[in-house]
């Protein structure tokens, strides 16, 4: 077992720095994330029709499905080491430690049901020696990391440093994902509300029995119509859009923004969220009770982060953000963990 | 043969190399230890096929002779086994996890069928003893379940005890015994129950084959075969 595998690559350290641009930029990246939905906007009014909708301010406290468990992950990490292939190809080491949590709302508390934390080590695998890689992994292991092996680009774009930087970037945040599924597996059919999109977590909850509500603060696609857009840049802060069906190849979920602050009209695009709830849910167990989708909206709008001092507050939940803060308090300062695996890999 | 015969053989084979024995904590498989029990070589090489696999023992002098019925066809996985040489072959290019499946399959056909034959030829004429088996290289990861079928090749006079058993029947316990090395049960059971209230489906295969080094696919399958999926 061999943690000497970086230095026999001719690893060397990589300080932190900001992403350079990719070598071959085509844009073909930007698109990973995203789940290639359809769109089908006429799901609560006529897409011609569509008007801000203003948020049901009924009491909320004694509602069966008022979500009380948030989850949240986190991954971080950086680029700590870069090594190079027989062939020649550069080979980031992305060294991250990544977490999921769960704080539940417990007599106007926020307490913490559930952690995961790891230390994982990211590498495209496939560029190497099985046996050495085979050895190196077991070496990481026996001191507390996990080797994540990253899906090789294909060749012409395995010369690209950024492009393979990101490829094991990707790799930890998908493995973070996957703790966060794993954190929300572990809830049933409590009320939830996850940070970020429901289809990449679709196999941790039955999506006919599971009110659980997605919070997205990154709009990675345009699923609107010019009409839509209007109505988007007009929400004043406690309104919705009408709600939509997207369609993706794990889950089905009906979705609609939120307006959670405005700014005093500043900026246009200031404090909206997405919110989604799996279809067959909403349909199966509610008969598509669209009180429903206000009544979260209200609950999201009341829970929205008033810390001015937190840098994305204008779009974030102040459950949410306790969960982050939480779970960063359980892991070890980055640059510890870097100069660890330095020693430890005598780099 | 059945399962208690492959972890006899697996249990013979740790015992050999000395090597640990994996854990749930640490479920990783020291294949390339194992390997180091037996006289035989692993080398990855780049656009593999029966002939430049025996190309590079020839260079390396490793052989004397080529074999007949040498091909170009590209290969993921080659085991050439002689007398007095056992020398396997993975494709460079393929993903890493199926290089360690092809790996492990080829030493399942070496402790499964080609041993065997070469220690019962020993005492009359060994020289003349010889077996190939190859692997058709797979460019995508687009047949899930299907595990490689390989192609093998006896001289004469193993040829007449080979037969005794069918080809298919030797790959097929080659895939198995590969499985049950990499993925032993005990060690898939524990992960299983560890995972199994957080993660269920492609993300417990996911989690579990990635602590593993093994293929998604390699894993459904193997999860199937215990019953676990």
């Amino acid at each position: 077992m061999s943690l000497r595998f970086l230095r026999d690559y001719g690893a060397r350290r990589v300080r932190n720095y900001a992403p350079q641009p990719m070598l071959l930029d085509d844009g073909l990246m930007a698109g990973e994330d995203s789940a290639e939905s359809q769109a089908n906007l006429s799901y609560e009014l006529p897409a011609n029709d569509w008007i801000a909708l203003n948020i049901s301010t009924s009491d909320l406290s004694g509602w069966p499905l008022r979500p009380c468990c948030f989850v949240d992950g986190k991954d971080v990490g950086r680029t700590v080491a870069w090594l190079q292939s027989p062939e020649g190809y550069p080979a980031p080491v992305r060294l991250s430690q990544i977490g999921a949590i769960v704080l539940r709302h417990e007599h106007n508390d926020l307490v913490r049901a559930h952690y995961e934390v790891e230390r994982v080590v990211s590498l495209i695998i496939d560029l190497f020696p099985w046996d050495e890689i085979e050895s190196f992994a077991l070496a990481l292991r026996q001191h507390g990391f996990r080797l994540l092996p990253a899906v090789k680009p294909p060749d012409e774009e395995c010369f690209d440093f950024e492009r393979m930087r990101k490829t094991t970037q990707n790799r930890s945040m998908d493995e973070m994902t996957r703790l966060e599924s794993r954190a929300l597996a572990g809830l049933g059919t409590t009320p939830t509300v996850v940070d970020g999109r429901l289809e990449p977590r679709a196999n941790a909850f039955n999506p006919a029995s599971t009110p659980v509500v997605g919070v997205i603060k990154t709009m990675r696609e345009n699923y609107l119509h010019p009409r839509g857009w209007q109505v988007f840049y007009n929400l004043q802060p406690g309104q919705r859009t009408p709600a939509f069906r997207l369609a993706a190849r794990n889950l089905d979920v009906i979705s609609w923004y939120v307006r959670l602050d405005g700014a005093h009209g500043e900026l246009p695009n200031w404090g909206v969220v997405r919110l989604e709830v799996p279809e067959h849910f909403f349909v199966g167990e509610l008969n598509r009770d669209w009180t429903y989708l206000d009544r979260l909206s209200r609950l999201v709008y009341e829970y929205r982060c008033q810390d001015s001092a937190y840098g994305r507050a204008a779009v974030s939940l102040h459950p949410i953000q306790r969960a982050e803060e939480k779970l960063g308090a359980l892991f070890t300062p980055s640059d510890t963990l870097a100069s660890h695996f330095y020693h430890l890999t005598q780099l | 043969m059945n399962t208690v015969f492959f972890a006899s053989v697996i249990a013979d084979l740790y015992s050999e190399a000395g090597a640990p024995l994996p854990t749930v904590d640490r479920p990783l498989v020291p294949l390339s230890d194992l390997m180091g029990a037996y006289d035989l070589t692993c080398t990855e090489l780049t656009g593999l096929t029966s002939a430049t696999a025996i190309q590079e023992l020839l260079r390396r002098g490793g052989i004397v002779e080529p074999p007949e019925r040498l091909s170009h066809e590209r290969l993921a996985g080659f085991i050439y086994t002689a007398a007095h040489i056992g020398a396997i072959f993975v494709e460079r290019a393929d993903y890493l996890v199926r290089r360690r499946f092809s790996v492990a399959h080829e030493l399942g056909h070496y402790l499964l069928h080609f041993r065997p034959l070469l220690q019962a030829g020993e005492s009359d004429e060994p020289s003349v003893y010889e077996a190939m088996e190859a692997i058709p290289f797979s460019s995508s990861e687009a047949e899930p379940d299907q595990m490689p079928v390989g192609r093998m090749t006896f001289t004469r006079p193993a040829q007449s005890t080979a037969s005794q058993k069918s080809f298919r029947d030797m790959e097929r316990e080659a895939n198995q015994f590969a499985g049950e090395l990499l993925m032993p049960k005990e060690i898939v059971q524990g992960l299983v129950e560890h995972h199994a209230r957080a993660a269920h489906g492609e993300d417990l295969i996911w989690r579990i084959a990635t602590d593993m080094l093994v293929s998604r696919s390699a894993m459904r399958w193997r999860l199937r075969f215990l019953g676990l999926l």
